[in-house]
């Protein structure tokens, strides 16, 4: 996938827009979210709020910024921004690949949780390498089921860490 | 690869697994390493006197000890994990007043009770100080009392975490004797007591390891002490200077509730048997601790005779949510 | 004080202790160097092996692991573009472009020179000025503290890339993420929507690693064009290595971000990532063309390195004169000196005077050590970076797991990893600055307790901040900050408009 440069403005506006959205609702519910569990003196959603509207200010002007950057390019003129655009137009987003990276590895953190560190390592390694581009399968398997056993032990001796060993074996 | 092979390692790797499962339930405690829970940060005072308990331990259990640190939320967040970890003997907490008896007293997060642990000995106790600035007018605490009572709020105390038992402790004693003193928040008993060096605040009260060396190098005075001090003999204690109550800080081997009792057992045996090892003495005598073992039992109602004592305390402050 | 400091070198030029210090060099480059693990790790690890030997063979063995776990970072930095370590981010900003134009190699020796050079200097430092620095360093109270982080705070502008607004966006954000769990000063608990996860707040390395690692890996998965990292990179010639002339050209530079680094260090509390900031953002602002910056300069390598590790020599300054740990690290190397029956404390260099001095001399071998371990290094590096990138980055993404469980044994640390790393890469992709929310998040704690505690003592009145004297001075240091940096921009921005006027005619 690829972003023009003319989807790339309007997004950014979008972005800006919505982080403003999102800062505003945070400072309304910003009190709620906080509990004192000590009688201090302090007002403790001070310095909270104070940083939470500071931010809200910058998403504001951020937000008239990507209009102005979208009045530009409308009009032909020339900033940094839009160039920086332009470059990136021509960068290619796998997004397939990349979905399936991010699966592989919650898919790998509930692994951990439920095999184990022994199992779930050898074959998570051999999914990423394959993505990545890895040909000789066999190999690979080998080394990182070898891998896998050097760093439990490593952690254990080493670090002084317990990986985990799997809810389903306890 | 064939399926007789596949089968083959499939049944290798189920059978390897099982008599591993099977080797633990008959071996005996401990068979694999023991986390100690180490609620606040590296190398802080207890921490120290945690890793030499550890250092013994280890050759006496055969396993190796981990402190583990599990810092955050002024000690919430280790002891959280502690209290809720498996019960099997293999997750150990290190016990003090802060995280066993204030945190329960003073928040709900996290449900933790003063029975959320078992007890299982005290090794070592430290000795805690009231610190000043070495020019500052006043002799022993009494004199300060008497000076800050005519001065309400003029003199500023550096309280070394707010949900440190220290902290409490005197604040409970200025309660109880009307002083009212501004409360400047630090993260730690170290940072109090810098506090106090650059002149930032006039007062705090911290564990011996945090002013022992100041002290000694007159870069500050002591008000008063927990028990008497060899090295200060003309420093009073608190209750010499008629204040009763308890100001000596504990450090402990504690677990999950629920503990095995012959693990238990032998937990409590060998913290014996380390304690009279004179090089563990040594060892956290330099730590600025000195030894104290008490067994669970005794521990245990030490610690609940403190919950009340600081429940109350806490109440009449309006700090107690229980 | 000629006799210590000879009889110090004297002491520590036997076999066991240097050879302890090689051996912490060795162990602290290589946990400085994979993501997730740092030095503190290997330090508290070790120091148990100190209760058995003399303090001169254990305390340099565990400062070799400090200043090569802070040196070590860069390694990944400069070549894989992750950071070992935060203090390493900067150095990875200026140091990865370089090797992409096959400049590797000269990138690294640039990290080495600023790194042992600024080293050498906070040593330095620390043995002639010790005690007069420490005394200096206890007046910054806690309205000082909050002026020195803003003042921090404003190199978010040089490191924000094109927009500053979203630059101060991320900070802020940082900010806000580093208030979420239990405030270690209050007690107050905050942001964490009932969760008992959250209350423990969000960890710096799952934090760290998500947001500048995985970017990168999940940014190579993606453009899974050439198979290999980069083409092979050279340690000879022209672009493997740093000429005498280049380093001389920037002695100055190394020697005032060597200074940056003493002053952050000796102050109890900020630690070694600051200190790398503020030096790159000094360096990028005395650049003569602080575009070149972010395509790629070895002063930006140097810099912050040069900084970084004096940050180690002078951390030791408040911790041994003083007692007083300023962080993590140190705090241990305290524990470590306890153990041995040093007590650290206004006492100790009367108490102890050729172990002080002992010790000092080893900072100083470290350095050197430092110097001839790196480089032998460098060649094994090669090796590394020449492997399929299919196998670099599977080992990588399962070393970020295995740092990120290690500090907390908790599954929600890696979960925290993993969301982390998709918000690192939107923010990549949409020109968000990963380095301002990492310093926001580092600062915030810091900036919101000094502003607590200043508050505190003046009893909610503003103008305790401008009674203290150097605190004014730091404030004016702010307003200049922020005025050369706009300054930078608009003249980046006028160089634009004039080259584009030279083309169209």
């Amino acid at each position: 996938m690829q972003i023009s440069v003319k989807n790339r403005v309007i997004l950014e506006i979008a972005i800006s827009v919505i982080l403003l959205c999102f800062y505003f609702v945070f400072n309304v519910f910003l009190e709620s979210l906080i509990e004192q569990t000590f009688a201090i003196a302090m007002n403790q959603t001070l310095f909270p709020r104070a940083i939470t509207i500071t931010v809200v200010i910058m998403c504001f002007l951020l937000v008239f910024d990507s209009i102005k950057c979208y009045y530009d390019y409308k009009n032909g003129k020339q900033s940094t921004t839009i160039d920086e655009y332009v470059e990136c137009s021509e960068e290619h987003i796998p997004v397939g690949r990349i979905i399936l990276y991010l699966i592989i590895l919650f898919g790998y953190l509930a692994a951990l949780n439920y095999i184990g560190f022994m199992y779930s390592t050898p074959i998570v390694m051999l999914l990423i390498a394959t993505l990545l581009g890895m040909k000789k399968f066999f190999l690979g398997a080998i080394g990182s089921i070898l891998f896998t056993i050097a760093l439990y032990y490593a952690s254990l001796y080493g670090l002084q860490i317990l990986l985990p060993t799997g809810v389903l074996f306890q | 690869m064939s399926i007789k092979k596949l089968f083959g390692s499939v049944v290798a790797l189920a059978m390897v697994m099982g008599f591993s499962v099977i080797g633990e339930a008959f071996a005996e405690y401990p068979v694999k390493p023991i986390t100690l829970v180490s609620p606040y940060g590296a190398g802080g005072d207890s921490d120290i006197a945690a890793r030499v308990w550890a250092e013994f331990a280890k050759k006496e259990l055969g396993q190796p000890v981990l402190v583990v640190n599990k810092t955050g939320g002024g000690g919430l967040t280790g002891t959280m994990f502690a209290s809720r970890a498996r019960a099997d003997g293999y997750t150990l907490f290190l016990g003090q007043a802060g995280p066993c008896v204030m945190l329960p007293i003073t928040t709900n997060a996290g449900g933790l009770s003063k029975d959320s642990f078992d007890y299982i000995a005290r090794f070592a106790t430290s000795n805690t100080g009231v610190i000043v600035y070495p020019d500052a007018p006043w002799k022993d605490l009494k004199e300060f009392q008497n000076d800050a009572s005519a001065n309400q709020g003029k003199y500023t105390f550096s309280s070394p975490s707010a949900t440190s038992w220290v902290a409490l402790a005197f604040r409970s004693w200025l309660h109880k004797n009307n002083v009212n003193l501004k409360v400047v928040e630090y993260a730690s008993g170290a940072e109090a007591a810098t506090s106090i060096l650059g002149k930032h605040g006039d007062i705090t009260f911290v564990f011996k390891a945090n002013f022992d060396a100041l002290v000694a190098g007159d870069k500050l005075k002591l008000l008063a002490v927990g028990t008497k001090m060899e090295e200060h003999p003309e420093v009073p204690t608190f209750n010499e200077l008629g204040y009763d109550g308890n100001f000596i800080a504990w450090a402990g081997i504690a677990a999950p509730k629920g503990i095995p009792a012959d693990v238990k057992q032998k937990l409590e045996e060998v913290t014996k048997k380390i304690a009279e090892n004179p090089e563990f003495i040594k060892a956290l005598e330099n730590v600025g601790f000195d030894i104290g073992y008490e067994d669970g039992a005794s521990l245990k109602k030490d610690v609940d005779a403190q919950y009340v004592e600081m429940q109350q305390l806490l109440k009449e402050m309006n700090l107690a949510v229980k | 004080m000629i006799e210590s400091i000879i009889g110090g070198i004297i002491s520590i030029l036997n076999p066991a202790s240097l050879g302890a210090i090689a051996f912490g060099l060795c162990v602290g480059l290589l946990f400085g160097a994979i993501p997730g693990i740092s030095g503190i790790m290997a330090i508290s690890i070790l120091l148990p092996l100190t209760f058995y030997v003399s303090p001169l063979v254990g305390i340099p063995m565990l400062l070799g692991i400090y200043k090569a776990g802070i040196y070590g970072g860069s390694i990944t930095g400069i070549l894989l573009n992750i950071p070992g370590a935060p203090p390493a981010i900067c150095t990875s900003m200026a140091g990865h472009p370089l090797t992409k134009r096959g400049q590797a190699g000269k990138a690294l020796n640039a990290a080495l020179a600023g790194s042992v050079t600024g080293g050498m200097f906070g040593n330095l430092l620390l043995m002639l000025v010790a005690v007069p620095i420490s005394t200096m360093a206890l007046k910054i109270g806690p309205v000082e503290q909050f002026c020195l982080i803003l003042l921090s705070l404003t190199v978010v502008g040089s490191i924000s890339g094109n927009s500053i607004l979203k630059g101060m966006i991320c900070a802020g954000f940082g900010i806000l993420l580093s208030m979420i769990g239990v405030s270690g000063v209050s007690g107050a608990i905050r942001f964490t929507f009932g969760s008992d996860y959250l209350l423990s707040g969000i960890q710096l390395i799952p934090m760290v690693i998500g947001v500048l690692c995985l970017p990168e890996i999940i940014h190579q998965v993606g453009a899974c064009v050439r198979n290999y990292v980069q083409q092979q990179f050279t340690l000879k010639g022209e672009n493997g290595t740093l000429s005498f002339k280049e380093y001389k050209q920037n002695f100055l530079l190394i020697l005032r971000s060597g200074l940056i680094g003493s002053i952050i260090g000796a102050m109890p509390g900020l630690g070694a990532s600051p200190a790398a900031f503020m030096a790159y953002s000094e360096a990028q602002r005395k650049s003569k063309n602080p575009d070149e910056f972010k395509k790629g300069s070895i002063q930006g390598c140097m810099a912050p390195e040069a900084a970084n590790n004096a940050v180690t020599s002078s951390a030791m300054i408040p911790m041994l004169t003083l007692g007083i740990p300023g962080d993590d690290v140190t705090a241990v190397l305290m524990g470590a000196f306890l153990i041995q029956g040093l007590t650290p404390g206004p006492n100790i260099f009367i108490e102890h005077t050729s172990i002080v001095y002992g010790i000092f001399a080893a900072l100083f071998f470290c350095d050197i050590l430092l110097f001839f371990v790196a480089k032998f290094g460098f060649r094994l590096w090669i090796k590394i970076v020449d492997l399929p990138k299919s196998l670099i980055f599977s080992c990588v993404t399962i070393f970020a797991f295995l740092g990120t469980y290690s500090i907390n044994q908790s599954l929600f640390d890696i979960f925290c990893l993993i969301c982390f790393g998709i918000i690192g890469y939107l923010m990549r992709l949409f020109h968000f600055s990963a380095g301002a929310l990492i310093i926001g998040f580092i600062l915030g704690p810091i900036l919101e307790k000094a502003y607590d505690q200043s508050m505190s003592l003046s009893g909610g009145d503003y103008t305790i901040f401008v009674k203290s004297p150097f605190a004014v001075f730091l404030l004016i240091l702010c307003v200049v900050s922020v005025f050369s940096i706009f300054r930078m921009r608009t003249r980046k921005a006028k160089k634009l408009y004039d080259d584009n006027i030279q083309l169209g005619q």
